[in-house]
């Protein structure tokens, strides 16, 4: 600590701190326009000049570290004198448009053009003019405007790192540019929209925002976005019940600022035109829908489901809530299948995705959620990211990742069969063939045993099996693991060494490792990997899966599964049975109930004969769609309650409209196991209804009173019912939420799961045997295929394409293939080709990239035009049956 | 996407093997100090900065294209247009510009038909002014270099930025009378 005078006041500061970072410790205004606290200093704007006592010229206060003694003034004559300069000089080169820019009341220049009284300048007779350009998506540009403080350079270089924009020319004519000053999407721009967000003045702004609204005009409403389970904070602009623009606060976890695409402009889909409005309802699937009112839609469910129940039992029905949907929603959706129906039929979308994390991860360490936070991510020492694409699906899970490999020093170990973006800053990158996660990890833990490197206390003191486990591994030497997962055993060798040799090891994956016949086994794997090394329990360390949809952890902390009720209390157990039954005031059905994919073929086996989809597109997102939807077709009443006209709610009796989460109240849980709260920024359209009234109307009317004023009363319930939820209320998540378990009202949150002993007592190391693929490449179909997602959409497409920016950039689907297959098949890039499986086939557009593994083809399942998952095949995780979507045979031909 | 799909498709047109070899003699971990070397190689052997040879760099290097783009731009050496065997550089420092130097410039653009900036049509010729270089005693200068040189010329591969200059040949004391017979010099010269 060094010792400063700042205007006279004293001030300790670190000797690494800058003299603007001590003056704000003291509260000191300073202006800045190319300060940023997540940026290096440059020191190119001059406007934060201070005076130093003994200096010979005013120094920039962002770039100079404070000493000793030093005695600062702020607000002398000369400093006033150099910034008013300063502001005139920047004027001089800036049009005088103040008048009708989307920026005034928001651009840093205006302000302190204010504030120092700068009125014109005196070195230009007439400012520039404007010179908008609105050609990108996303990103509306006026260079004119551009006061060159290099804070888009910066952020896209240091944050992002994606080195879209650079400094062009020289003298008067420099400007910020792309590459060749190529349009944003051909020079690999994510439209993240950062150099939007630090742009000081109106150079850079955003596109579908431009001439609605001023920043005094709109209200600010805080909320969480829903495009993936990072969960990001999102501040929502809004003006006359439109949302115009979304920006992040810096200071809120987990984004700090950051935001992908989707987040910042999938904000206008809510406004689509083809919105549902009004409740749909028919007698047979083969009619067209009628338009009703919602009290006759309800009592036609009421009355349907009632009767369903009354001819073949409570288990004749099933109810499948969404990932997306709040916990207030996912609560109530169970608790209307338990209670109210009387069946424990219920699932939720996680069954998709992260069903086998929740299986795995309560077999291996006694919960199914995250161990650490998502900001520990950047101060490990050693990331382990497998199966997941963290760019393109957790876009901002992936900034920290690359932060701590870049700024930190991280090594970061890659598993994964594609060649992902992350594959660039991998220390090792292990190519394994699809499905053979198992095996892949059982090598690391022969080499980690076999050399010594596991942390012998941390196994004696906290697990149990290591014997069983040893004699398992055994087997899996580098040689043998090489052969079946086709990585060079050196490179395993590599890994084992690295990944055991540090206390600070995180493990972080994603739907690579979870959609696989053994996905629940690889899950127990990875636990494995960490239980042995003790990567466990302590800050930066962990397993952590990256939940898919933004609400899959809290859809499953809910109870919207089959057999637990909130917080994974187990309906089979009688002393918690007893607590609901009294509690929701009915017996509750003890027996655990069927799974999503098992309802499928109950449907076909005439068993199930009714169905409650909320928020959720199975027809589209199902493995195998085509028999997920004879099976629907199959049922006597399907109730969808949806967005938009989805696959599925295409084969319903009944759809009912449905609010969106800009529109909604309630919490979100993010794959860290933050509560965070949802505030309704916009009114409900006209003719929809909350997806949680729409519950407590079909109950109250099939004779379950359930009525809550608002969702908080729903929380509180909750609350009351689980013990991790016990401190958790409306008001105290107000702000950046609460991490779960939450024990009572002034516990802060637990953002480190397992520190001194795991949930079931033990961490138990499961010894598994690798188990291949259920349908591997054969002569007749001999490329495999992966699913996953990208970048610009989300999950079946219904909200992401309909946002017009996000579609600008991105509007077909492309399969990707290797340029070895490729030339093979005679195909180009562009070429349309015709995918084919056992059970169907589809004609979709080709990119020949070796991001494909040799042998493998990549599909997402975004596009309705390319209905990926009538190829996606037969496979599912022997324990929690989600479908093995990354991998299933495929052959490809020119179409 | 439809854009980049279109690039992947063309053929090169340019031969990249001879830039290859000389990355490859380069380091594996490249910084942003290697990128003026580079880019003054192939300014070298392609006579200018073909887009898709400073696109090849960027893959090669991994150094951000948008970086070598702002480089490439910020000094005037680089040019992203094929150039003239000769650059005739018409020196318009102070000096200069009291002796006439504008005449000068006058008398080449009418001779060679050509704006100053640009090149002649058959690429013998690209006309450019520069600011002082330096010999002011003999103004006005003119200085014609030749913008695509012989290994021989470089020595192999660059170290510094400095010889940039080798191929440079001064001529003091330019007049519009006697700069036609400058000209016509470099304008018999055949191609080797």
């Amino acid at each position: 600590m060094v010792s400063l005078l700042i205007d006279g006041k004293k001030v300790e500061a670190e000797p690494s701190q800058t003299i603007l970072q001590a003056a704000q410790k003291l509260g000191i205004h300073i202006p800045t326009l190319c300060h940023d606290p997540r940026l290096t200093p440059s020191g190119a704007c001059r406007m934060c000049v201070v005076e130093v006592e003994g200096a010979r010229s005013l120094v920039a206060s962002c770039a100079t570290t404070v000493s000793d003694g030093m005695k600062v003034s702020t607000r002398s004559e000369s400093v006033t004198r150099a910034r008013k300069l300063n502001l005139e000089l920047i004027w001089s080169d800036h049009p005088n448009d103040c008048l009708t820019c989307d920026k005034t009341g928001e651009c840093q220049l205006q302000k302190f053009m204010y504030e120092y009284d700068v009125k014109t300048s005196r070195f230009t007779e007439q400012n520039p003019p404007s010179a908008p350009d609105d050609s990108n998506p996303g990103i509306y540009r006026d260079m004119n405007k551009c006061i060159l403080c290099g804070k888009c350079v910066r952020i896209c270089d240091e944050v992002q790192d994606q080195h879209i924009w650079a400094f062009s020319n020289r003298g008067m004519q420099t400007s910020i540019a792309t590459a060749f000053e190529r349009p944003l999407k051909d020079s690999g721009c994510v439209f993240c929209g950062h150099c939007v967000s630090v742009c000081p003045v109106g150079a850079l702004m955003d596109r579908p925002s431009a001439k609605k609204g001023r920043p005094w005009e709109t209200k600010k409403v805080r909320t969480v976005c829903c495009y993936c389970g990072v969960g990001c904070s999102l501040m929502l602009h809004v003006k006359g019940g439109e949302i115009l623009k979304v920006t992040a606060d810096t200071h809120s976890p987990p984004n700090y600022g950051s935001l992908c695409v989707k987040g910042r402009y999938g904000y206008e889909f809510y406004k689509s035109q083809d919105r549902l409005t009004s409740p749909l309802i028919r007698d047979h699937i083969d009619q067209p829908f009628r338009e009703a009112n919602w009290e006759e839609a309800i009592s036609l469910v009421a009355r349907k489901l009632m009767e369903i129940k009354r001819k073949y039992g409570p288990d004749a029905f099933g109810c499948l809530s969404s990932s997306r949907g709040t916990n207030e929603e996912n609560y109530l959706a169970q608790k209307f299948a338990r209670a109210v129906m009387g069946t424990n039929n219920m699932d939720n979308c996680a069954r998709v995705c992260h069903a086998p994390s929740v299986t795995g991860l309560r077999a291996a360490l006694g919960s199914g959620a995250a161990t650490n936070s998502l900001a520990d991510i950047e101060g490990a020492e050693v990331l382990i990211v497998s199966g997941s694409n963290t760019t393109e699906a957790h876009p901002v899970a992936a900034l920290k990742i690359k932060k701590a490999v870049r700024q930190n020093g991280a090594k970061l170990i890659v598993i994964d069969p594609r060649e992902i973006e992350l594959v660039r800053h991998a220390t090792v990158w292990l190519r394994l063939k699809p499905g053979t996660n198992v095996a892949l990890i059982n090598g690391l833990l022969h080499v980690i045993l076999k050399e010594g490197l596991e942390n012998k206390e941390f196994i004696r003191q906290r697990t149990e099996n290591i014997d069983m486990l040893r004699q398992v591994v055994a087997q899996y030497t580098p040689e043998k693991t090489e052969e079946i997962t086709g990585v060079p055993k050196e490179d395993i060798i590599r890994a084992a060494r690295i990944y055991a040799g540090t206390k600070k090891g995180m493990i972080v994956y994603g739907l690579g490792m979870t959609e696989h016949k053994a996905g629940s086994h690889g899950v127990m794997s990875l636990a494995n990997l960490a239980l042995i090394t003790g990567n466990v329990g302590r800050p930066n360390t962990g397993i952590n899966p990256l939940r898919g949809q933004n609400n899959v952890q809290g859809s499953c902390d809910m109870g919207a599964l089959p057999d637990v009720y909130t917080c994974y209390q187990k309906v089979d157990d009688p002393v918690i049975n007893k607590k609901f039954s009294e509690a929701w005031g009915c017996q509750l059905p003890a027996k655990p109930g069927l799974k999503e994919p098992q309802m499928y073929r109950e449907a076909q086996a005439d068993k199930l004969k009714a169905m409650y989809i909320i928020g959720y597109d199975p027809a589209a997102t199902q493995a195998n769609i085509n028999e997920v939807k004879s099976a629907m077709k199959k049922l006597d009443f399907l109730v969808v309650q949806e967005l938009f006209m989805t696959e599925t709610a295409k084969l319903a009796h009944v759809v009912l409209p449905a609010g969106c989460f800009f529109e909604k109240d309630g919490t979100f849980t993010n794959a860290e196991r933050r509560v965070r709260r949802l505030n309704q920024a916009i009114p409900l359209p006209k003719g929809t209804k909350h997806d949680w009234e729409i519950i407590c109307l079909i109950a109250s009317t099939m004779g379950y009173p359930m009525h809550y004023n608002h969702p908080s009363e729903i929380m509180d319930e909750i609350a009351r019912l689980t013990p991790e939820f016990a401190g958790i209320d409306f008001k105290r998540l107000e702000g950046d939420g609460l991490v779960w378990p939450v024990w009572d009202k002034n516990h802060p949150g637990t953002p480190i799961l397992h520190k001194d002993t795991f949930t079931r007592g033990k961490g138990r190391l499961n010894d598994l045997l690798y188990t291949p693929s259920e349908e591997l490449p054969d002569d007749d179909y001999p490329l495999y295929l992966t699913t996953g997602r990208r970048l610009y959409h989300y999950n079946n497409g219904s909200m992401s394409l309909r946002n017009p920016e996000i579609y600008a950039i991105s509007s077909e689907e492309f399969v990707e293939i290797h340029p070895d297959e490729a030339e093979r098949l005679g195909i180009q890039t562009g070429d349309t080709v015709r995918v084919t499986s056992r059970r169907g086939s589809l004609e979709v557009k080709a990119e020949v990239t070796t991001k494909s593994r040799p042998g493998s083809v990549f599909l997402s399942f975004h596009f309705p035009e390319t209905p990926t998952n009538v190829l996606t095949g037969p496979g599912e995780d022997l324990l929690a049956l989600t479908p093995e979507y990354k991998v299933c045979a495929v052959k490809v031909e020119k179409a | 996407m439809n854009k980049k799909m279109q690039k992947n498709q063309e053929s090169p047109d340019i031969e990249l093997q001879k830039l290859e070899d000389y990355i490859d003699k380069f380091h594996t971990k490249f910084d942003n100090s290697d990128i003026i070397p580079i880019l003054q190689f192939v300014q070298d052997i392609y006579g200018y900065l073909p887009c898709d040879a400073l696109e090849f760099v960027s893959k090669k290097t991994h150094i951000p294209l948008s970086r070598i783009y702002g480089i490439s731009t910020f000094y005037a050496h680089f040019s992203f247009v094929p150039r003239g065997k000769y650059t005739i550089k018409v020196c318009i420092g102070t000096a200069c510009h009291v002796r006439g130097a504008e005449k000068v410039n006058a008398k080449l653009e009418e001779l060679l038909n050509i704006k100053n900036g640009e090149t002649t049509a058959d690429y013998k010729f690209t006309l450019e002014s520069v600011g002082c270089v330096g010999t002011c005693a003999l103004g006005p200068i003119v200085v014609v270099g030749t913008s695509k040189k012989s290994e021989a010329c470089c020595g192999g591969p660059l170290k510094s930025g400095r010889n940039v200059s080798l191929g440079d040949k001064f001529h003091g004391q330019v007049t519009p009378e006697n700069i036609e017979e400058i000209i016509n010099k470099y304008q018999g010269e055949t191609d080797e």
